[in-house]
């Protein structure tokens, strides 16, 4: 014998994880009793597994992701991360305990998107639900708590939100919505998005109209689930069809910036996904497509953890489903969360009507190089000559210009743009016209309905549940569910990923914490 | 009911103790007699062809003495050949007698 044989697998990284028997034995145990386990990524069979050691149940395995391959290309895209001020100062407790105050010291990236649940009532009571809503649970936040919630944000992230997401349960149900968007359009809040379900918006002008008011501003988040009568049933609990195809042909025609919402499971609609993505290419406003496949927290429960849809899934399904155009190259992760949280891409119509991404215009090589900081000498080079000249227009006016928010339109630095899709991370297309026609007043209407009809972006997002919950994601996620302090009363806000796993972090989420009974009005 | 996370660790056996015996061989000594009473004359023939081209080849690449009782590489040819010309009539005597070889 020579000493011990190799072992039968390649450790991708460590991590520390949870233990998800011990999560489902007991979900609503307080926080500090759950354990964080030592753990790592490993390489087995073309997959990642995650397995961490728990003192109850030994070795735990599950599937983490589907492509090593795409896994570790995705993580090459990382970018300085942004300072945050924690809800409680001192707080070092471990994760998830410290949670329960907010935002903690070891958080390393500041709140992108600030979630605010309004209400837990919906008039859908979906099987795959992660908050659990439904028309009986009718608790609704009171528009002051709201409003006190979004000023405790702004007071913590130096007066600038770059994006709301108004959530719940379903916010087109929130009884003072118009107050609400009134009151938001006064703050320094670049973006609002709305979450719906879409049944209302298919029926009620009077909500069209709403929105339509706000449209420089609001962007609807459609939940899209495909074309199939089936990936309705399975995720919505009805063949609900007719009112998305409704709901989709009225925000466009209103000119309202969509972004189609798909969730994808095994077996069900990762068949879809394809469809979806086209659907998207040819509808006017919607300005974007995001995928997220199922994951186990909330309603949720028949996921099988060791065979799963996952992000690297999607990735790989998308060249095949959508005949070669678009692949998982063109999109890169998203770099001011963890790379393994969300991924995105930019896709561009050129004049000759054909659909290409900005990573093969610009190419990774070059992308990569901005991310690292040679701006101007970058920007030259890719102004002279990386730019098809078919594709110039379109780069130039609804990416260079938009992007750069102090720009020096005669002089676009395109390094700068890239870097600005993580400060307007998750903003989707809208927000590009919210800076363009900062800078290009009169073109407003042009530059609208060029975007409108002409960008795509496409993104990946894969939450996670305790089968694939790691820390770090949870440290730099950049996501944030407004939250009430139980003990203190005040406002904060957690990570999504915990919030939606976590009971206890789960019963502090504003609508439930602040909620009261739904009162019917006349809406 | 086992839940399919839960996993063994990936490792040899525990360090101390070497674990029960596994008299493997002893099984694999049945397997083959069981597969000659099967088989019988087909598979003596079959596996001594196996041993003659095996053996051809080893003393083409200069294997003059094999671990074999019977030493040098040209008598254990001798030897193996003869079990294949045996199992060859066996083969003939069972097709011909339709008595074929298995007992029932
Ligand atoms: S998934 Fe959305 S539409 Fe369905 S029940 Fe939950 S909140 Fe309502
Ligand atoms: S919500 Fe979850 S998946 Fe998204 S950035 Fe945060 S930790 Fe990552
Ligand atoms: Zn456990
Ligand atoms: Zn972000």
């Amino acid at each position: 014998m020579s000493g011990m044989p190799l072992r039968g697998d390649r450790i991708h990284r460590y991590v520390n994880a949870f233990c998800p028997v011990c999560h489902e034995e007991r979900p609503d145990r307080p926080l500090e009793e759950v354990q964080r386990l030592s753990g790592w990524l490993v390489e087995r069979d073309d997959r990642i597994w995650l397995e961490r050691g728990c003192a109850t149940h030994g070795l735990v395995r599950t599937l983490y992701d589907e492509s090593p391959e795409i896994l570790r290309y995705l993580e090459q895209w990382t970018a300085p991360t942004k300072r945050h001020e924690p809800d409680v100062r001192g707080n070092f407790k471990p994760v998830p305990a410290a949670y329960a105050d907010g935002l903690p010291e070891m958080q390393t990236q500041h709140t992108c998107i600030l979630l605010e649940d309004l209400l837990d009532h919906c008039n859908l009571k979906c099987p795959t639900c992660f908050a659990e809503s439904s028309p009986a649970r009718a608790s609704v936040a009171p528009l002051e708590e709201v409003l006190a919630s979004v000023d405790t944000r702004l007071s913590r992230e130096n007066a600038r939100i770059d994006v709301l997401m108004l959530s719940g349960g379903e916010p087109t149900l929130y009884p003072y919505l118009a107050e609400l968007l009134d009151a938001v359009a006064e703050r320094p809040i670049v973006r609002v998005l709305v979450n719906t379900n879409g049944l209302r918006i298919a029926q009620d002008d009077d909500l069209l109209d709403l929105l339509t008011r706000h449209r420089e501003r609001v962007e609807v988040y459609l939940q899209y689930d495909g074309e199939s009568a089936g990936a309705s049933a399975y995720h919505r609990g009805a063949d609900i069809r007719r009112f998305k195809d409704r709901a989709i042909e009225r925000l466009s025609a209103s000119g309202i910036f969509t972004t189609l919402t798909m969730t994808a499971a095994l077996g069900v609609n990762d068949d879809e996904i394809g469809h979806v993505v086209k659907r998207a290419l040819t509808t006017p406003y919607v300005g974007g497509v995001t995928i997220q496949p199922v994951f186990g927290s909330g309603r949720t429960g028949a996921i099988d953890p060791l065979d799963r849809l996952t992000h690297t899934g999607v990735l790989a399904r998308l060249e095949q489903q959508t005949s070669g155009q678009v692949t998982w190259e063109d999109l890169t992760a998203l770099p001011c969360s963890h790379p393994h949280c969300c991924s995105v891409g930019y896709l561009l119509r050129d004049d000759s009507g054909t659909w290409q991404s900005l990573t093969t215009l610009i190419g990774h090589d070059r992308l990569k190089q901005w991310l690292d900081l040679e701006p101007d000498l970058l920007a030259n080079r890719i102004a002279d000559d990386v730019i098809p000249s078919a594709m110039k227009d379109v780069v130039k006016q609804s990416l260079l210009d938009l992007l750069s928010e102090q720009s020096s339109l005669s002089h676009p630095s395109m390094a700068s743009i890239w870097r600005d899709i993580c400060t307007s991370c998750d903003i989707g297309i809208g927000t590009l016209t919210a800076l363009a026609t900062g800078s290009l007043p009169g073109q407003r209407k042009k530059l609208r309905a060029m975007l409108g009809e002409r960008v795509l972006r496409v993104t990946v997002k894969p939450f996670m549940d305790m089968n694939t919950m790691i820390e770090e994601r949870l440290t730099q996620c950049c996501v944030h569910v407004a939250t009430v302090n139980g003990e203190t009363g005040d406002h904060q806000c957690a990570p999504f990923c915990a919030v939606q796993a976590w009971r206890p972090l789960g019963d502090s989420r504003i609508s439930t914490a602040t909620g009261l009974p739904l009162v019917e009005t006349s809406a | 009911m086992s839940d399919p996370r839960l996993v063994e660790p990936d490792r040899g056996p525990a360090p101390g103790q070497p674990g029960p015996y596994d008299p493997l061989r002893l099984c694999i000594f049945a397997t083959v007699a069981l597969l000659g009473w099967v088989l019988g004359p087909l598979a003596l023939t079959f596996f001594a062809v196996l041993g003659v081209t095996g053996y051809l080849k080893a003393r083409r690449a200069g294997l003059l003495r094999s671990k074999c009782l019977l030493g040098d590489t040209r008598n254990v040819l001798a030897y193996l050949g003869l079990l294949a010309l045996l199992g060859l009539a066996g083969v003939v005597w069972a097709v011909t007698s339709g008595s074929y070889w298995f007992a029932w």
